[in-house]
């Protein structure tokens, strides 16, 4: 369920951390069917139905019907953010851009009293989400792979949770076994090969994420691509640190991550390259390291061996200055020593007053 | 025998002295001089079912956080949550519940203990390195308000920002975004995008608090300098009373911060110091790494995609907030 504001105002940001500012205008009812593919796709169908608290239907009203049409691409992220961090980097197809279904069941516990509601109509966004740039997917050897579905809702607003969700595993696809997060949080409500089901009554049953190991016979992941095709002309270190040049051939601008491997761990520094650019990386306090690394996305697009034998060159100035003191006392002390020599008493005893 | 003590007793007193001369060789906690203060929070906020249905409603309440600087103890939350969450951010909060007929109003109190160390950091750029691939990866993403990719604000953060050192990075767009503040009670948030305008021959940041945040924190990303939002109050003084009237505030304008210290500050992560406080609205300097103890930290906001309604000190889901106190008093160093 979600709460919608009467203005856009969602946070009072205030020169100031925020409260909110809006009164309540109305709820959402979300509802979510999540079918997974061999081929490591999801598709996502969302069913939302606005209502007062009071448990008064709005569906079809033109207002509100206006502001989630308009407010479609808002739903379509907050689908993606099931799977990703970041709505921009995962691949994926509109299947149905904004549609209105007067046939659709919608449930959600209205006022939180533990009652379930069935609402009639739905407005339904529904996407083909690609895995294999999921920030959310960890490969666990060979078809297996773990994916983690986020609540979304509750993520960006913790008084906000998909009221309930269905997951399907299609033909081809084995679940392995599944959990969710955090433990409190309540389990399916009803569960058959290939089908589980959450209906979650409040925020505080429903899991923020759902977690599903599968086997994904025709899944290739391969994470975040690569922004430029990019490569290392050079690097060496000097008394200016390590100093790596970086070229990026082709026609395409973006990030590389530029990481030397230290005996202390890694230093990165992630640097945007235009297209066609060459630049020099620095690293002023890199005085030993093994290799350079560069990475765009999850992909490393080249290494440069700088061997064991990489020069270390000792320029920190408090190194310097400690040194030119300790030559500088030593030499004052050689001097003080001559002198003494001179001075000796006969019996050998020093003068010098060290006390 | 003794002329060779004497020789050894000096080299001794002459290397203490050759270090001692060399700024910034010592543990990373020598770097820092420190403020203290103690307060004692007491908050109070009022909640109304505007609703003609009776709810049962959770509410969360934004808590102040342990951090290197802070620490911070809960007297008591009344009505007493139900369970302490933390969020994707590692950010504590309290989860409270009020039953509420019709037209109902409710209070939940609040008091805290916080011990707030306010510090300098005498940030030596030769002990400066560079983080972690790990880090680099983490805290330097795009959000929905840390536009990294637009290319307007890769242009400017190398123009104005950019340097072989992270700590001289840090502080030259401090310097930078400290002078182009065109400040104003906002009451969204713009998000870096939308929050540096070109007007009058020169870029401009406008907004508040936030927006001056967001920005630094996409220039700082956009350079590869990993960093974060962090929110809570600011204090003028060790004790000090905030208040919010909701149905007012809309109106206020800047009226709103003779009665209100919320606050958002960006910190940038430059080892080996750890994350380090970025606050130029405090008396309008760059401040890097000068943070006062009048700061009290309640969250920082670090990947999620569209930041956290928890900035609000109490979120409830069914009810209205309606009023928010607080009442700060400094105890003790």
């Amino acid at each position: 369920m979600k709460r919608v504001v009467a203005a856009l105002i969602v946070l009072l940001v205030v020169g100031t951390a925020g409260l909110t500012a809006a009164q309540p205008q109305y709820w959402i009812a979300l509802n979510f069917d999540v079918t997974f593919y061999p081929d490591g796709t999801a598709v996502v169908e969302a069913k939302l139905h606005p209502f007062t608290v009071s448990g008064r239907s709005l569906f079809g009203e033109k207002d509100v019907e206006k502001d989630l049409e308009e407010g479609w691409q808002q739903t379509a992220y907050e689908i993606l953010l099931m799977f990703t961090d970041n709505p921009k980097t995962i691949k994926f197809d509109v299947l149905t851009r904004f549609a209105k279904d007067p046939k659709a069941e919608v449930l959600c516990d209205v006022a939180g009293t533990g009652k379930i509601s069935r609402f009639k109509g739905a407005y339904v966004v529904k996407l083909r989400v690609y895995l294999n740039s999921s920030s959310y997917v960890r490969p666990f050897g060979g078809d297996v792979y773990e994916v983690k579905v986020r609540d979304s809702f509750t993520s960006l607003d913790p008084r906000s949770w998909i009221d309930v969700i269905s997951f399907r595993f299609s033909r081809g696809v084995e679940l392995v076994k599944y959990r969710w997060e955090p433990s409190f949080a309540k389990g399916p409500s009803a569960k058959k090969p290939g089908y589980l089901l959450w209906v979650n009554f409040n925020e505080q049953e429903a899991p923020d994420f759902y977690v599903f190991v599968m086997k994904l016979p025709g899944f290739h992941y391969v994470g975040r691509p690569a922004e430029v095709k990019a490569k290392i002309l050079d690097a060496k270190i000097g008394e200016e640190g390590l100093v790596v040049t970086v070229a990026n051939n082709s026609t395409s601008s973006g990030y590389v991550y530029v990481v030397a491997k230290t005996p202390q761990g890694t230093e990165a520094r992630k640097v945007w390259l235009w297209k066609g650019s060459v630049v020099e990386v620095r690293f002023p306090d890199v005085k030993r390291a093994t290799e350079v690394e560069l990475w765009s996305g999850d992909v490393r697009l080249d290494v440069y061996a700088l061997g064991p034998a990489s020069p270390l060159v000792v320029k920190r100035n408090g190194f310097y200055y400690l040194i030119a003191l300790l030559v500088l006392f030593a030499a004052l002390f050689t001097v003080a020593y001559k002198v003494e020599e001179r001075r000796r008493t006969p019996s050998g005893w020093v003068l010098y007053p060290y006390r | 025998m003794n002329r060779n003590v004497a020789l050894v007793l000096l080299l001794f007193v002459a290397a203490g002295a050759a270090l001692a001369a060399v700024r910034g060789i010592g543990a990373p906690s020598g770097d820092f001089s420190f403020t203290n203060e103690t307060y004692i929070i007491e908050g109070r906020f009022l909640l109304v079912n505007r609703n003609n249905v009776s709810v049962h409603d959770y509410v969360y309440v934004a808590l102040p956080q342990n951090t290197t600087f802070q620490k911070s103890y809960v007297l008591y939350i009344k009505p007493a949550p139900i369970r302490y969450m933390t969020d994707e951010d590692g950010n504590r909060y309290a989860v409270t519940v009020i039953d509420a007929k019709p037209g109902e109003k409710a209070w939940i109190h609040v008091k805290y203990r916080v011990e707030v160390s306010g510090y300098v950091l005498y940030a030596d750029e030769d002990r400066a390195r560079w983080p972690s691939f790990d880090m680099v990866k983490r805290y330097t993403v795009s959000t929905g308000y840390w536009d990294v990719y637009n290319e307007t604000l890769i242009r400017l953060a190398y123009q104005v920002g950019y340097a072989d050192n992270p700590v001289t990075t840090a502080r030259k767009l401090a310097e930078w975004v400290v002078g182009r503040v065109a400040y104003y009670v906002n009451m969204g948030r713009y998000g870096s995008d939308h929050a540096v305008v070109y007007r009058y021959g020169r870029y401009q940041i406008v907004g508040d608090c936030v927006e001056v945040a967001d920005v630094y924190v996409t220039l700082a990303r956009i350079l590869g300098l990993p960093a974060r939002t962090a929110y809570g109050f600011l204090l003028t003084s060790h004790s000090q009373k905030m208040w919010l009237n909701m149905s007012t505030l809309g109106k206020e304008g800047e009226g709103l911060l003779s009665h209100w210290g919320g606050h958002m500050w960006p910190q940038v992560y430059v080892p080996p110091w750890g994350w380090i406080d970025v606050d130029m609205l405090d008396g309008m300097q760059p401040n890097f790494g000068i943070f006062s103890e009048r700061h009290v930290l309640f969250g920082v906001e670090e990947t999620k995609y569209y930041g956290t309604s928890l900035t609000s000190s109490c979120v409830p889901s069914y009810m209205t907030l309606q009023y928010v106190e607080y009442n700060f008093r400094g105890v003790a160093p």
